[in-house]
C-alpha cells in the first residue's frame, strides 16, 4: 500500500512536469504567474458619443464600455504583439486615414500572402447586428476578435504564445487587471482581449460627415450634392432628369447600410453553384444565398477604395458605372439592381452625393489612432 | 412497487393539471396552394403561363384583435411577417408564429387587423426601437425614408415573361398612411381551456398580382416604390394592397 502511493506521487510529479507541456508553447514563453490584487480595480463606465439621429448603441451585458477596457483594446489594435513575428497588428489592415480599411485590392497578412477577400472599414460597428465579414460568418465583434490572431493569411499567430507573451509583458498584466479586475496575470485570456478590443471598436463612430451636418441643418448640400442625393434615395419628382437610383434600399438609414446581404451583381454566374465567392451562401448553406454579401456603409467611401468584397473596383466611377450598367448577371442578383442608364451629368452628381459621406472627424479622431 | 402507485398518480394528477392554455398565431405562405419557397429556383406559374420566381415576401400586421360582441381583445400590436426562411419543403412547413401573452378564452365572432403600420407607430423611425423590435434596426430595410414610412407589405422576384431563360426583377413595395388598411373576418373562433389554440392565417401570393380580373403588368411596371405623387404609382400601390389583403384568408 505505501509503496503504491510512492509510486502514485513519483508517477504524478512524471506526469505533471510531462503531460502537461504544451506542445506548442515556444520553450522560451511559459506564462507566468504572479498576483495583480494590489492593483486596484476601478472601471470606469464609457460612453461613446452617439450622434442625433443614430440607433441607441447596444453592448452585450457582459461586455460593458469601460475606459480601461477601451484603452486596453485599442492598445491591443495597434500593437505588432498580436502577430507571429511581430510585424503586424489589427491596423496594419484596417487603418483609420483609409476609414480603417486598408487600400488594398485584397488585404495582405504577415507571410505576404494575400487573402481572397478585401479588408473592411471598421466604421459604426457598435450599430450592427447582423453578422459581421463580407460573409456574416461571426455573431459578434467578441467572437470576431479571435479570428485574425490565428488566421493563416492574416496574424498568422497562436493564441497560447500571444497569451504566454502578454503574461510576461510589463503593462499588460495591469491593464487587463483594471479592465476587467483579473487577480493574476495567469488570468489573462483570450476571450478577455477579444472583449476588449471589441470595446475599442465599439467606440469607433463616424456621424460628422457632410452630410450629417446636411440633416442637422448646419449646412447645405451643392446643387450637384443634392441632385445626387435625391437620386441616391429616390426622392427626387423629376424621374426623366433625376432618375431613381434604388441605392437607398441597401444602403439607406444613417448608417448608409441596413447589414443586411443580397447580391448586388458583384459576380458573373451562370448557375447558383457557380460563384466564384459563395458569400453568405457559403456559410448559410442554403443555395439561394450564394452570391450575396453584407451591404457595406457607405461612409467614408472616397477612403475606402477598392470597392467590393474581392476589391474588383478601383475607384467610385468604376461603381457607378457597375450600378449603372446593372452589375453582372446571375440567377439572384437583386430585383432593384438593374440597368440605371445614367448620363454622365448624372453620374457626377451621384458621385458628388457620394462624396459628402466622408467624415475627416472620425478619419482623423486622436481617440481611434495609434497609441504607441 | 405498491408505494410508488400513489406517488405516480400524484405525479400524473400534477402533470395532467398542468396542461396551460396557450394562443399562437401562425402564418403560412403558398402560391396558388403549393409552399411558397423563397430559394430563387422555384418556378411558379404566373397568370399568364410564364414562370416566376419570388425572393422576397413580407408584410407588417398590427392590431390583431378578437372581437366579441362589443368587446375587443387587442392580442398584438405590431408583428413583421417575413417568409425568408422559407428555403425548403421543411422550412416552409413551419409557420411564422406570434406566441400571445394575453388573452382571455371564450367564444369570439370576429377577428380584426390592419395590413401596415398604424399612424401614430408610422410616425417613428428604427432609432426609436430597441434593434429586435419589429420596427427596429435590424429592419431598417422595411423603413423607406422617402415615404417617411415603414414598408407596409413587399414582394419581390422575378419572371421570364419571353421564356428565354433570362429573369427581369420586380419589387413591389407599399407603404404610408395613406394605404394603412384594415381588414375583419367574420367566424366564430373559441378559445379553449387548457388547450394550445391556434388561429392560423394562409397567404396566397399568387393573389397578391391580381384582384381576380386585373393581373399586374410586371414587365411594364415591374415596381411600385417610386413617388406616391404620381398617380400611377399610387394606382400600382392601390391596388397592391388591396390584393395583398384580400390574399389573407383564415384556415
Ligand atoms: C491581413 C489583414 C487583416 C488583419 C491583420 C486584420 N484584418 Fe480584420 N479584416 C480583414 C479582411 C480581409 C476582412 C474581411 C474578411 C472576410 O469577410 O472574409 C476583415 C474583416 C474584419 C471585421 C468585420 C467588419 C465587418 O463590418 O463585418 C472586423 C470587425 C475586423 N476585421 C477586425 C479586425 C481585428 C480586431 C483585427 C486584429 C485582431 C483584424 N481585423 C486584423 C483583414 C485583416
Ligand atoms: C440590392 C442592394 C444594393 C443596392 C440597391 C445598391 N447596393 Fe451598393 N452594395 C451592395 C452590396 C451587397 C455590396 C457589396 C457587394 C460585394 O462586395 O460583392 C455593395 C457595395 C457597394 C460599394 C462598395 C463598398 C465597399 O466598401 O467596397 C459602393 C461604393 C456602393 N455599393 C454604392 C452603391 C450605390 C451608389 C448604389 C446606387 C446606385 C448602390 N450601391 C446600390 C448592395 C446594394
Amino acid at each position: 500500500m505505501k509503496l503504491n502511493f510512492s509510486l502514485f506521487c513519483l508517477l504524478s510529479i512524471f506526469v505533471l512536469i510531462f503531460g502537461c507541456r504544451p506542445e506548442n508553447v515556444d520553450p522560451a514563453c511559459l506564462p507566468v504567474s504572479g498576483s495583480l490584487t494590489n492593483i486596484p480595480y476601478l472601471p470606469v463606465p464609457a460612453s461613446a458619443a452617439v450622434p442625433v439621429g443614430f440607433p441607441q448603441m447596444e453592448v452585450p451585458p457582459d461586455n460593458p464600455l469601460t475606459i480601461q477596457g477601451v484603452e486596453l483594446g485599442r492598445k491591443l489594435f495597434y500593437d505588432p504583439i498580436l502577430s507571429a513575428d511581430s510585424t503586424q497588428s489589427c491596423f496594419s489592415c484596417h487603418q483609420q486615414s483609409f476609414g480603417f480599411a486598408d487600400g488594398l485590392g485584397v488585404s495582405d497578412g504577415i507571410d505576404g500572402i494575400s487573402g481572397k477577400r478585401s479588408s473592411m472599414p471598421l466604421i459604426n460597428l457598435a450599430f450592427n447586428h447582423q453578422g459581421f465579414f463580407w460573409d456574416g460568418r461571426s455573431a459578434s465583434l467578441e467572437e470576431q476578435a479571435l479570428l485574425p490572431v490565428e488566421d493563416s493569411v492574416e496574424l498568422h499567430n497562436d493564441w497560447d504564445d500571444l497569451i504566454c507573451k502578454l503574461t510576461q509583458h510589463d503593462t499588460y498584466p495591469r491593464l487587463f487587471r483594471e479592465a476587467f479586475g483579473i487577480e493574476d496575470k495567469i488570468d489573462i485570456t483570450k476571450e478577455l482581449a477579444a472583449k476588449a478590443i471589441a470595446q475599442f471598436e465599439r467606440t469607433i463612430i463616424s456621424g460628422n460627415s457632410k452630410y450629417d451636418k446636411f440633416l442637422r441643418g448646419e449646412v447645405f448640400l451643392s446643387d450637384e450634392e443634392l441632385n445626387g442625393h435625391d437620386m441616391f434615395f429616390d426622392l427626387a419628382m423629376n424621374k426623366v432628369r433625376f432618375p431613381d437610383s434604388e441605392c437607398a434600399h441597401c444602403h439607406g438609414s444613417r448608417l448608409l447600410t441596413i447589414n443586411e446581404f443580397r447580391n448586388n451583381g458583384s459576380q458573373e454566374a451562370a448557375t447558383l453553384a457557380d460563384f466564384e465567392d459563395a458569400g453568405l451562401g457559403g456559410i448559410t448553406g442554403n443555395l439561394g444565398d450564394n452570391g450575396k454579401f453584407r451591404i457595406p456603409t457607405l461612409r467614408n467611401i472616397e477612403m475606402s477604395g477598392p470597392y467590393m468584397h474581392d476589391g474588383q473596383f478601383e475607384t467610385l466611377e468604376e461603381v457607378i458605372e457597375h450600378y449603372s450598367s446593372g452589375g453582372l448577371s446571375s440567377p439572384n442578383t437583386d430585383p432593384l439592381i438593374y440597368p440605371l442608364n445614367l448620363d454622365a451629368v448624372q453620374k457626377a452628381e451621384l458621385l458628388a452625393f457620394l462624396k459628402t459621406l466622408t467624415d475627416t472627424t472620425s478619419l482623423n479622431s486622436p481617440a481611434y489612432s495609434n497609441p504607441f | 412497487m405498491r408505494q410508488l402507485l400513489p406517488l405516480l398518480l400524484l405525479f400524473l394528477l400534477f402533470t395532467s393539471c398542468k396542461k396551460e392554455t396557450t394562443l399562437e398565431l401562425n402564418f403560412m405562405a403558398n402560391y396558388d396552394g403549393a409552399d411558397l419557397l423563397l430559394d430563387e429556383v422555384t418556378d411558379y406559374n404566373y397568370y399568364d403561363g410564364t414562370p416566376l420566381k419570388i425572393s422576397t415576401f413580407r408584410f407588417y400586421i398590427s392590431n390583431i384583435t378578437l372581437v366579441k360582441g362589443t368587446e375587443e381583445t387587442v392580442l398584438v400590436d405590431v408583428a413583421d411577417i417575413d417568409f425568408v426562411e422559407n428555403r425548403d419543403a421543411a422550412s416552409a412547413a413551419i409557420p411564422q408564429k406570434i406566441v400571445i401573452e394575453n388573452f382571455e378564452t371564450g367564444s369570439y365572432d370576429k377577428i380584426k387587423f390592419d395590413i401596415g403600420v398604424s399612424e401614430s407607430l408610422n410616425a417613428t423611425t428604427p432609432i426609436d426601437y430597441t434593434s429586435t423590435h419589429p420596427l427596429g434596426l435590424n429592419n431598417s430595410g422595411e423603413y423607406w425614408e422617402s415615404w417617411v414610412s415603414y414598408v407596409f407589405t413587399k414582394i419581390e422576384g422575378r419572371q421570364d415573361q419571353d421564356e428565354d431563360g433570362t429573369y427581369n426583377g420586380f419589387a413591389y413595395h407599399v407603404g404610408g398612411d395613406q394605404f394603412f388598411t384594415t381588414k375583419e373576418i367574420t367566424r366564430s373562433i373559441e378559445i379553449k381551456e387548457k388547450k394550445n389554440n391556434v388561429i392560423q392565417f394562409n397567404i396566397d401570393a399568387k393573389k397578391v398580382f391580381s384582384d381576380g380580373t386585373d393581373q399586374m403588368d410586371i414587365v411594364n411596371e415591374p415596381s411600385s416604390h417610386s413617388d406616391l405623387n404620381v398617380p400611377s404609382q399610387v394606382t400600382t400601390a392601390t391596388k397592391i394592397m388591396n390584393n395583398f389583403v384580400n390574399a389573407i384568408t383564415l384556415n
